[in-house]
């Protein structure tokens, strides 16, 4: 007889990228305290600022607690077990060029399908596309940075961050820790001391960048937390749109991914940061999942700036990040468009926040979950409209689907307004993949797991339509592969 | 919260039911500083509230009894009343239980011909209210006290197949408590019109349990907060049956300083499918400086449910306003006449029209 | 060998048992229409040969093509040939109708390990059946059934049927619903699929639709088994005499 939905469900076995790289390893013992901070600033050569910028980090995280939240348990991380750097051997000097790459690295981006020869990027691994310009992180160094030249040509800047320190000090000085200071919160504390790398951008005045910018990273050492750093400034008139995704190896131990991305966008400028991420989410006991604890904030620093996050989560054992957009130009714009996919006992706590404080400003928010198998999906989201901030407008809609009766999903959306100007909307609906629905695809001769697919991929339409192309057919195809996992 | 511990030592007759003594005193003190009390609590400050609790209480007016309805005064130790909500979420209204020791239990058995009116005093101590099989009553609640410190305190068991129509007009400005627990059992159907206006401080805890396949509730609620008055109300929906239905609509307009929160919570447990849960939360703002948050929650451990909620802040539609002027209508009174609307889907049951009065009047002091 | 052959059919819905011993046989080529008061078991019927989760076959046979399929998944049975036309078509947001019948179409020629076809072909296919049902193509844009009318939720499964070619067709109260013209569009598309390859079985309360589509044989469903059939003159006197008449 045929399967209902429930029957459908079974346990994750394959996950693509789960494969290690056997590369000598430059790896401190695990632990953290003040002279870690300083091993990892003087590896790269860091000014004196930052050296101190770190340090007062480092304190400032001492004090602190970690956070806890309602929907999401987990064992306590134990900070002094994590090893704070990890650099491949082969690269402590930097490549001059790819000949220098250990041969084994390149094999692993291959597999990973990373472009890093040009011709390669030709060839089509980003989804056939030679316009996007990849900067590769390896556990904590970047290894190589493609499309230089034509960048260079825009005066776009586009390189780690760990080389921006000494190629553009002012611009770094001026906007890191800007929009998340060091103290913000305990895991941004606890990055602004130990970040290692990430990318930095900068989008000179009135520059459309003529290409996607594009970062892939993966945590390859055991117990190495990942602390990247992401700052992106777009001047006046500037346009960027920036895609991260990553993938993460197989482990038996928790790992714990702490990373920062600030955005600044100024009068006029516009930032679109897109994230599809596929972090290893732990076996279906949740064994070995990866801990993603990020904050992601941009500014909007000038009138009629936009900023839009758009994300597809599929992975990690415990999401836990809340993209935001400070709107503190008038009229300015906020988006943030999600699809969270838990399974097994992933746990997600996810959302966003957007704080109105210029006049009409504007923020709009969609988000998907899709909660499977006995996990816990959570949207928690924060509007706030700031005395100041006349005629803000707000639009979110918040929907949940639940595959399967042991997982849960929750809304929890704060609405605070202090402005009668304002227009606030918020709807929420929850609904499953009907036994009706997926009867009349059956009758169709379509196969429960691709009608389950379609289904969902239809419920979260809205979202992958504002994703850059190049993401919209991986996230369509990582849901598939993710749904595979929980249902069939 | 080390006030209220202090106070509760000196407490005698902590009901069995509710935990012995010192070991009492610290699951009350671990529930005032739990997360879950201080989310509750995030926008107003809980202090005036506990400070109600100790004060003597007097026995409300109830008239002229039905006879379906019989009224006893028992002690709190014989009350036994689940545990639900948590500790957690509600600690002072079962606190309510240590300071007054003495219960009044209302039991209606039957479908009483007249409606059944409770004029309460400044403060009641907590009441029982049970709806035996099949029971039908018309309830309706008066606050007409002026007194600066107000504090009441339902509970309300409904039978299986039992009806309640449930009225409640609280229209005073000053310092106002108002906690109600409703649990339905199989098939029972709870309908409660709440109207009220702002305070000093109004704070209104209702927490209702679908508790058994076929329970039904429905809430509305219209309220007015007018210039630098307070409001805050705080609505949970327990779904922890299947089959389970709740209806919440709720209206409020927040004038010039109002300071208006609304978390309405809808919790379906896991194993309830087939339950439908729909609230509506729309807050007009007509004046300056109001300060309005508004959180729906959802809760969902089952996948076969219907739920949905919405939220909206708004103002009045400048188009309507211009049509009304160009009939020749001030803007003024545009405005109330366009307030007056917003609130009238809302306004309804036995006292719809005393609150109909009380609350299109834009101007209170 | 009979295209659809039903022995002693036994099922039940929630525990309890609606079908009680049914026959049918219907050949390629053949129209059946399968009558019988409300609670007789009509629909139960056609979710039991498609196979829907919550039916359960407790003895019988169902043999398509000589195949017995009563422990066959819905879409098999679908590659095999069977369509169900719903009583009540379902709505699926966010997934368009052309997506809906591609991955059909997709599916069922790899199973018939036949080649997928080509997407000009099928849009041009799809839009000019749209069309001959009375339906704007612009709908295959929208989601499945998403803001249609009873009408043309019921032609959307016409034109289902018409585009999937299966062998044997099963209408579910197809015309429930629909006034005199939706009737009459539906009934040329139904009649359109019917060839000496093909089977159908009209299940329907009400004579009206028999008019037509002529049945080859008319069966009347009564608790839970047919028990009498005849040929297209037995609607008529079913509409003169009422049910009752049987028992």
């Amino acid at each position: 007889m045929s399967e209902s939905v429930d029957d459908l469900v079974k346990s994750n076995a394959d996950y693509k990228a789960g494969f290690v790289t056997d590369i000598e390893s430059d790896t401190l013992p695990p632990g953290l305290d003040e002279s870690v901070v300083r091993f990892i600033s003087n590896k790269k050569a860091e000014p004196d600022w930052l050296t101190q910028w770190r340090l007062q980090a480092f304190d400032a995280w001492r004090e602190m607690d970690a956070p806890e939240w309602a929907h999401v348990q987990f064992p306590p991380v134990k900070f002094d077990e994590i090893s704070y750097y990890s650099a491949p051997k082969a690269l402590t000097d930097g490549p001059q060029s790819l000949d220098d790459v250990d041969p084994e690295l390149l094999r692993t981006y291959e597999k990973l399908g990373i472009p890093l020869h040009e011709q390669e990027a030709l060839a089509g691994v980003v989804q056939s596309n030679p316009n996007v310009a990849v900067d590769a992180v390896f556990d904590s160094v970047s290894i190589t940075t493609t499309f230089k030249d034509k960048l260079a040509e825009a005066g776009v800047v586009f390189c780690p961050i760990s080389e921006a320190v000494h190629s553009h000090p002012e611009l770094v000085q001026r906007y890191l820790g800007s929009v998340v200071p060091q103290k913000d919160n305990f895991y941004a504390a606890l990055n602004s001391a130990v970040f290692s790398d990430g990318s930095f951008v900068y989008i000179p005045k009135g520059v459309r960048c003529p290409m996607e910018l594009s970062t892939y990273f993966r945590i390859n050492e055991r117990n190495t937390g990942q602390f990247e750093r992401t700052l992106i400034v777009a001047d006046e008139g500037a346009h960027v749109s920036y895609l991260e995704g990553c993938t993460a190896p197989m482990r038996d131990e928790n790992q714990l991914h702490a990373a920062v991305v600030e955005l600044v966008a100024m009068e006029g400028a516009e930032i679109k940061y897109s994230t599809v991420q596929n972090w290893y989410p732990g076996d279906e006991n949740g064994k070995g999942g990866i801990y993603n604890f990020v904050t992601k904030r941009g500014l909007c620093a000038g009138a009629g700036a936009k900023i839009s996050w758009t994300q597809v989560e599929t992975g990690s054992a415990i999401t836990w990040k809340y993209p935001s957009v400070v709107l503190r130009g008038d009229d300015s714009v906020g988006e943030f468009y999600s699809v969270a996919l838990t399974g097994n006992v992933q746990q997600a706590d996810t959302g966003t926040k957007m704080i109105h404080m210029g006049r009409n400003t504007k923020s709009t928010i969609i988000s998907k979950g899709i909660s499977t198998g006995r996990s816990q999906n959570t949207y928690r989201g924060l509007v706030r409209i700031s005395p100041t901030a006349q005629n803000a407008r707000n639009f979110t809609q918040c929907d949940s689907m639940l595959i399967g009766n042991s997982c849960g999903a929750h809304t929890f959306p704060y609405i605070e307004n202090s402005n009668p100007s304002a227009t606030i909307e918020h709807e929420a609906t929850t609904s499953k993949v009907s036994e009706d629905q997926l009867f009349a695809c059956q009758q169709r001769g379509i196969d429960p797991e691709k009608a389950v697919s379609m289904i969902v991929n239809g419920f979260c339409k809205e979202v992958f339509k504002e994703l850059p192309m190049e993401f919209a057919v991986e996230a369509g195809k990582l849901l598939e592969v993710s749904l595979e996992g929980a249902v069939g | 919260m080390a006030n209220v511990a202090h106070r509760l030592a000196g407490v005698p007759n902590v009901p069995s039911w509710l935990g012995q003594g010192d070991d009492f005193q610290e699951q009350i003190n671990a529930a005032l500083n739990s997360r879950a009390h201080k989310e509750r609590w995030k926008y107003t400050n809980p202090t005036p509230v506990l400070e109600l609790l100790p004060l003597p209480t007097s026995v409300p007016d109830l008239g002229a009894l039905p006879d379906q309805v019989t009224a006893t005064n028992v002690s709190a130790e014989t009350v036994n009343l689940p545990m639900s909500p948590t500790l957690d979420t509600a600690p002072e209204a079962y606190a309510a239980f240590c300071y007054q020791h003495r219960v009044d239990v209302l039991t209606v058995d039957g479908t009483p011909t007249t409606p059944l009116t409770i004029e309460h005093g400044a403060r009641s101590g907590p009441m029982v209210l049970r709806l035996l099989a099949n029971a039908r009553l018309d309830l309706r609640e008066v606050f007409t006290s002026d007194s600066d410190q107000q504090l009441h305190n339902l509970w309300v068991e409904l039978g299986p197949g039992s009806q309640l129509l449930h009225s409640r007009n609280s229209f005073s400005q000053t310092t106002h408590w108002q906690f109600l627990h409703v649990v339905l059992a199989k098939d029972a159907h709870y309908q409660l019109h709440n109207h009220s206006t702002g305070a000093r401080m109004r704070r209104q805890d209702i927490q209702v349990v679908c508790a058994a396949p076929g329970a039904r509730a429905e809430i509305t609620s219209a309220s007015r907060v007018a210039e630098g008055r307070h409001h805050d109300q705080q609505i949970t929906l327990e779904h922890t049956a299947a089959n389970t239905v709740s209806q919440q609509t709720v209206r409020t307009i927040a004038e010039d300083r109002a300071k208006v929160t609304f978390n309405g919570r809808i919790h379906i447990h896991a194993q309830c499918n087939g339950a439908d849960a729909q609230l509506s939360n729309r807050n007009l703002i007509t004046g300056k400086n109001a300060k309005v948050n508004t959180k729906p929650e959802l809760e969902i451990y089952t996948d076969d449910v219907k739920c949905a909620h919405g939220a909206t802040i708004g103002q009045l539609d400048a188009d309507h306003l211009f049509y009304f002027a160009s009939r020749g209508i001030d803007e003024a009174q545009a405005r109330e006449l366009l307030g007056q609307a917003f609130l009238n889907s809302c306004v309804a049951g036995p006292l719809e029209s005393e609150a109909r009065a009380v609350l299109q009047a834009a101007d209170h002091a | 060998m009979s295209l659809l052959e039903v022995r002693g059919l036994h099922a039940t819905v929630d525990g309890k048992e609606i079908l009680k011993g049914l026959d049918l046989t219907v050949r390629a080529g053949e129209v059946h229409a399968v009558m019988g008061p409300n609670g007789s078991g009509k629909s139960t019927l056609a979710n039991v040969l498609a196979g829907r989760p919550g039916y359960t076959v407790t003895a019988g046979e169902v043999r398509l093509d000589g195949h017995n399929i009563v422990d066959w998944e819905p879409h098999v049975r679908a590659h095999a040939g069977m369509f169900l036309a719903f009583q009540y078509p379902v709505e699926i947001p966010g997934v368009s109708n052309m997506e809906f019948l591609k991955a059909s179409l997709d599916a069922q020629a790899f199973a018939r390990q036949a080649e997928q076809p080509g997407a000009a072909a099928f849009i041009k296919q799809a839009r000019e059946l749209a069309a001959s049902l009375d339906l704007n193509p612009e709908f295959l844009k929208r989601g499945v059934n998403e803001g249609f009318s009873g009408g043309e939720k019921k032609r959307n499964e016409i034109l289902q049927l018409l585009l999937l070619q299966p062998s044997l067709a099963i209408l579910d109260e197809t015309d429930s619903g629909l006034d005199i013209d939706a009737l009459q569009v539906v009934a040329q598309g139904v009649n359109r699929f019917r060839s000496a390859e093909t089977g159908v079985i009209l299940i329907t309360h009400y004579q009206r639709l028999l008019e037509y589509i002529v049945p080859d044989v008319v069966h009347v469903l009564a608790d839970g088994k047919i028990v009498q059939s005849g040929d297209k003159n037995l609607a008529l006197t079913l509409e003169e005499k009422g049910y009752a008449w049987l028992t």
